[in-house]
């Protein structure tokens, strides 16, 4: 019942999630075949914009061609952007939206385990926001064939667990965020911003290793074609997931409302 | 039953619960009466465990089957049929929809109870609750209490938002879950409620118990009002007086409140051109007053009391 009440509660949010997601790399599968004709071009058109992050990409595109084109657009901005920012307004609104909304009293008032409850509720906030990801992953994949692409579909989803095991971090720092808050959007608010803040960082070549985002770009992304696991973010992101739920498991039990 | 000894709590630096002593038994009807901000609604979040309360303890249940509500915040809550003063509720869903998510988790929930106790209360089971006035919420809210069946229920401001004929239905289904055994108890500001359907009344102010009594005791020694109405005017210097005697109104018609037992009243009431008595007084409403209203004791005075 708890699962159907928070499907109920946030259908339309989940729904808009999947169509951003869908809108985001049908686009940009769409728009292949006449980047890939110019790809060659691209390094010179990439000189005139100042950001070496942004050249780097570049280069990569043309050296890897349409694997590092899906792994910009479906893992680094879907899963990067589109789902991050999805993950950051689904986690908050886990708990603070029962405070904002007053109906917090009349839950927690009912026989279950806080613990239960919050651990349900983070879990079906979890598939709200891997579910559709990882379904718009797959199906990018079939869809590299209408535009004569292949890509390796165990390749693609390793790539996939990694990113969402970053989404995963997002949101239960979001969900952990919302068992202190009273307002339901702003630990939202928090993560988005501090998300954005990690990007901005990232777009500067001689900082990027300190943003969060340089564990899910291409350099750690593309080399799982040939086997090579980033196995130490994806431990950081497990790490992160982890020591937020503990924190949040703690908070919930203590808290009044 | 419930039983609740030194319970205290604190939002910060302010005292919101100080050591709430109570004793409510099986069967029994309870009313819990405060003005706004007396700390009921906290005293039942914290028996419930929504919020943790500093210190006491807490025994709830019914028969043999009693725990310590403290200590097992979940065993207590499957005890207790529970309705917030807080009437939001999740929009999205319709009312029979909601009642099948208050229910889930109590053992002992009947779902089809809660449907039939809907349609007696004239809701609509498959409407929206974002279309439901407050007094629709507060009854929806009772009947999932009701219909958990849970042999404690605990309301808070259960009849606050209803019209007259709800009320009716609402006080005839608190009596009859009394009946059967259940503990009923709940905070209200409708005296008139309490007054019909309670045995005991506790009064609570700034976080203390003032006063607990059988609801008969407590008007019995309230003080006691006539409605004199008099054949032609007479000024208040000839009206007769005695210590406890207190005189309002002017010309023909005047009030007298007082202390002494009735009979004795009346015949120091016989030299006045009486030609109409109505009898005021025993109303928990000017038990109320006494209590709380401009003319009440403060809080120190009730300590030293204590």
């Amino acid at each position: 019942m708890l699962f159907r009440q928070m499907l109920r509660e946030h259908l339309f949010l989940v729904l808009g999630y999947q169509v951003l997601l869908i809108a985001n790399i049908a686009a940009a599968i769409a728009y292949w075949p006449e980047l890939r004709e110019n790809i060659e071009a691209i390094p010179a058109v990439m000189k005139l914009i100042p950001s070496e992050t942004l050249r780097n990409m570049a280069f990569m595109l043309e050296e890897q061609g349409y694997w590092a084109y899906f792994g910009i657009q479906q893992l680094f901005k879907g899963g990067g952007v589109v789902a991050m920012m999805a993950a950051s307004i689904l986690g908050s609104l886990l708990i603070a939206r029962e405070a904002d909304n007053r109906t917090a009293e009349f839950l927690f008032s009912r026989p279950i385990s806080r613990s239960r409850l919050f651990l349900t509720r983070w879990g079906a906030g979890m598939l709200f926001v891997q579910l559709p990801f990882a379904l718009t992953t797959a199906g990018a994949w079939a869809a590299s064939g209408l535009v004569g692409e292949s890509l390796s579909f165990s390749m693609v989803m390793i790539a996939q667990l990694h990113l969402g095991l970053f989404v995963a971090a997002v949101f239960t720092v979001a969900a952990t965020l919302s068992t202190f808050a009273e307002h339901q959007l702003k630990p939202a608010l928090i993560v988005i911003g501090a998300m954005l803040l990690q990007l901005a960082i990232y777009m500067v070549k001689d900082l990027w290793d300190l943003s969060i985002y340089k564990s899910i770009d291409l350099d750690r992304v593309l080399p799982i074609e040939t086997g090579t696991y980033p196995w130490a973010s994806t431990i950081s992101f497990a790490a992160i997931t982890l020591l937020s739920l503990s924190v949040a498991l703690w908070q919930i039990r203590r808290r009044d409302f | 039953m419930i039983e609740v000894h030194g319970l205290q709590k604190a939002y910060g630096e302010q005292k919101v619960l100080k050591g709430i002593e109570l004793a409510v038994r099986d069967g029994e009807v309870f009313g819990f009466v405060g003005p706004n901000g007396a700390g009921k609604s906290t005293f039942l979040k914290c028996v419930l465990g929504i919020a943790r309360c500093d210190s006491g303890s807490v025994r709830l249940g019914n028969g043999d089957d009693v725990i310590d509500a403290l200590r097992k915040p979940l065993e207590a809550r499957l005890r207790v049929g529970y309705s917030p003063g807080e009437t939001s509720l999740y929009q999205s869903l319709r009312a029979d929809d909601f009642l099948r998510f208050a229910l889930a988790h109590y053992r002992s929930a009947d779902l089809a109870e809660g449907l039939s106790l809907m349609e007696r209360l004239s809701l609509p089971l498959h409407k929206r609750i974002k279309s439901f006035s407050h007094g629709m919420k507060r009854k929806l809210l009772l009947a999932q209490a009701l219909a958990s069946r849970a042999p404690v229920l605990m309301l808070d401001e259960p009849m606050e938002g209803l019209d007259p004929e709800a009320r009716r239905i609402a006080e005839q289904l608190l009596t009859d879950a009394a009946s059967v055994g259940r503990t009923v108890f709940f905070s209200s500001h409708d005296l008139s409620s309490v007054e019909r359907i309670c045995d005991r009344v506790a009064f609570l102010r700034s976080g203390k118990i003032m006063e607990t009594g059988r609801i008969h005791d407590i008007l019995a020694r309230a003080s006691r009002t006539l409605h004199l109405t008099l054949e032609h005017e007479i000024d208040v210097s000839m009206l007769p007086e005695r210590p406890g005697w207190d005189w309002e109104g002017a010309g023909t018609r005047w009030r007298l409140t007082f202390e002494d037992d009735l009979a004795f009243t009346l015949a120091r009431l016989q030299s006045l051109p009486i030609v109409g008595i109505r009898d005021g007084s025993g109303r928990l409403e000017d038990v109320f007053e006494s209590l709380y209203g401009p003319d009440a004791p403060d809080h120190s005075t009730f300590e030293e009391i204590a």
